[in-house]
């Protein structure tokens, strides 16, 4: 009986541990298992979520360049129309009042249509890049100061290809080179400007206006909210606006982040 | 002392381990697993002083383990149960380890006036605890969303209990005719099944007590 006993024990003693050993195996391949289909399962999901964002992002791009297409064809030629309308009376009318609001009209009218521009560059998908700002804002600072006469010179280098940039740093970033130059033009009477780029980690924009006092933020720190706006537009998209006062020019410095993409090429974040 | 640091074994080293990493991470914030620190307290004391004292002073400290053993498996209900405290039947199992409780403390004074050793309600509350610590194992494979359980301090704590349960059932059955009958090869091979148990229980610790904290 004790022999017997003994044997029981014995044998039980061994065969729990192979049970237990049988039972963790179980457990460890089944959890494997569990986890490499939930790993799966949720690299699936995951690409179609990727799908599925792509989809949208390309729903409303086609949407904003659809809204660009016809603002620019049905609201554009209007305006334009009007505006060689006006023209086309003002040249003719004899009243000098008359005539008058009639070049209001032509003005207003010249006004929407640059506004307008505006709008439909920053709609349109196809400019979503560091060449579209840098072509556009080329072609404001441009044309801005050849209608006031002021010398200017744009030193730009090879810009880089595939720098995707959001409409709202697009916009942002032109509206403050914008308003930037507005109020050195208006307030500083600069006789030249110097717009300078250059891209390392950042995109910078370096505007040197060259003669006239010199464009001071300080003295318009109180009047109006042009600069406040200029330096919450910079803030939400990231980047910074700062001044510098140089012996031979006033300096505006404005700089927006740029994400370097695994393959070299930049990005923004 | 040098009769004292002869009882000290491997696996109390590693519970004073466990302890300490409880009382370093217990800064950190509450644990997942409730009382763990008040639990590795009271086991170390038992382990360590309790059970050394009745065995030099008494020469005998089977009450003293039994007592240990029972209050050791009430624990590990308490945590199963507050584990499953959300299944639609937590409530039968409460019950069950309440009535448990009762009749387990019930035959340990029983056990304690007569001075006898027996240790069915202490191997029926493990059992209890084994079926559910299996119950855990199933629904983390087939029933709960999937989670890293190896970051759970419950895995550790779990499988260091069955570990250690599988090592001693046999043992705890027949114990009696191995310390009575066969003291020879019960204290040899008793010996080696307790010290494997006990070490793999302590490691069970010592890994809850590294995850158990709420990150």
């Amino acid at each position: 009986m004790q022999q017997e006993d003994l044997t029981q024990i014995i044998l039980v003693s061994f065969m729990m541990p192979v049970l237990l050993s049988a039972l963790l195996i179980w457990f460890f391949i089944s959890f494997q298992r569990r986890k490499y289909r939930y790993e799966s399962e949720k690299k699936d999901a995951m690409l179609r979520e990727q799908a599925l964002v792509i989809q949208r992002q390309e729903a409303v791009q086609a949407e904003r360049n659809r809204i660009a297409g016809e603002m620019h064809d049905e609201l554009g030629s209007g305006l334009t129309l009007i505006k060689y309308l006006s023209d086309s009376i003002g040249a003719r009318v004899t009243d000098s009042a008359l005539q008058e609001d009639v070049g209001k009209i032509a003005g207003y009218s010249s006004g929407l249509v640059r506004n307008m521009s505006e709008i439909i560059w920053a709609m349109n998908s196809r400019f979503d890049n560091l060449e579209g700002l840098i072509s556009y804002v080329r072609r404001f600072v441009s044309e801005y100061l050849d209608d006031r006469g002021i010398e200017h010179r744009f030193v730009c280098p090879e810009v880089p290809k595939d720098v995707t940039l959001t409409v709202e740093k697009r916009r942002n970033v032109f509206l403050v080179i914008k308003e930037t130059i507005h109020n050195a033009v208006k307030y500083s009477g600069a006789e030249a400007f110097r717009v300078k780029v250059s891209f390392g980690d950042s995109l910078d924009f370096l505007i040197e206006e060259l003669g006239g006092r010199g464009f001071d933020p300080a003295d318009f720190k109180d009047k109006g909210n042009g600069l406040y706006n200029m330096q919450k537009r910079m803030e939400l998209v990231g980047g910074s606006i700062r001044y510098e006062r140089r012996p031979e020019a006033m300096c505006t410095h404005i700089s927006l982040p740029l994400e370097k993409q695994p393959t070299g090429t930049l990005k923004t974040p | 002392m040098a009769n004292y640091l002869k009882w000290i074994e491997i696996y109390h080293l590693i519970m004073i381990s466990a302890w300490v990493v409880t009382l370093i991470n217990r800064k950190k914030g509450d644990g997942i697993i409730r009382y763990f620190l008040v639990f590795l307290s009271v086991s170390l004391v038992f382990e360590m002083f309790v059970s050394y004292y009745f065995a030099r002073v008494y020469k005998d400290n089977r009450l003293v383990l039994v007592f240990y053993a029972t209050m050791c498996a009430a624990y590990y209900l308490y945590v199963l149960n507050e584990h499953f405290r959300t299944k639609p039947w937590a409530t039968y199992f409460h019950v069950i380890s309440g009535i448990w409780l009762i009749l387990a403390t019930f035959f340990l004074v029983g056990d304690i006036a007569k001075n006898t050793f027996d240790p069915l309600w202490y191997n029926l509350g493990m059992g209890l605890a084994s079926i559910l610590i299996l119950k855990y194992f199933y629904d983390v494979v087939y029933v709960d969303e999937y989670r890293n359980v190896f970051r759970e301090p419950k895995m550790y704590f779990f499988l260091g209990i069955l570990i250690f349960f599988t090592s001693s059932f046999p043992l705890l059955i027949k114990i009696k005719f191995l310390s009575t009958y066969s003291q020879q090869i019960g204290s040899t091979f008793f010996g080696l099944m307790r010290a494997f148990g006990n070490i793999f229980l302590a490691l069970g610790y010592l890994g809850a007590a590294i995850c158990n904290r709420k990150i």
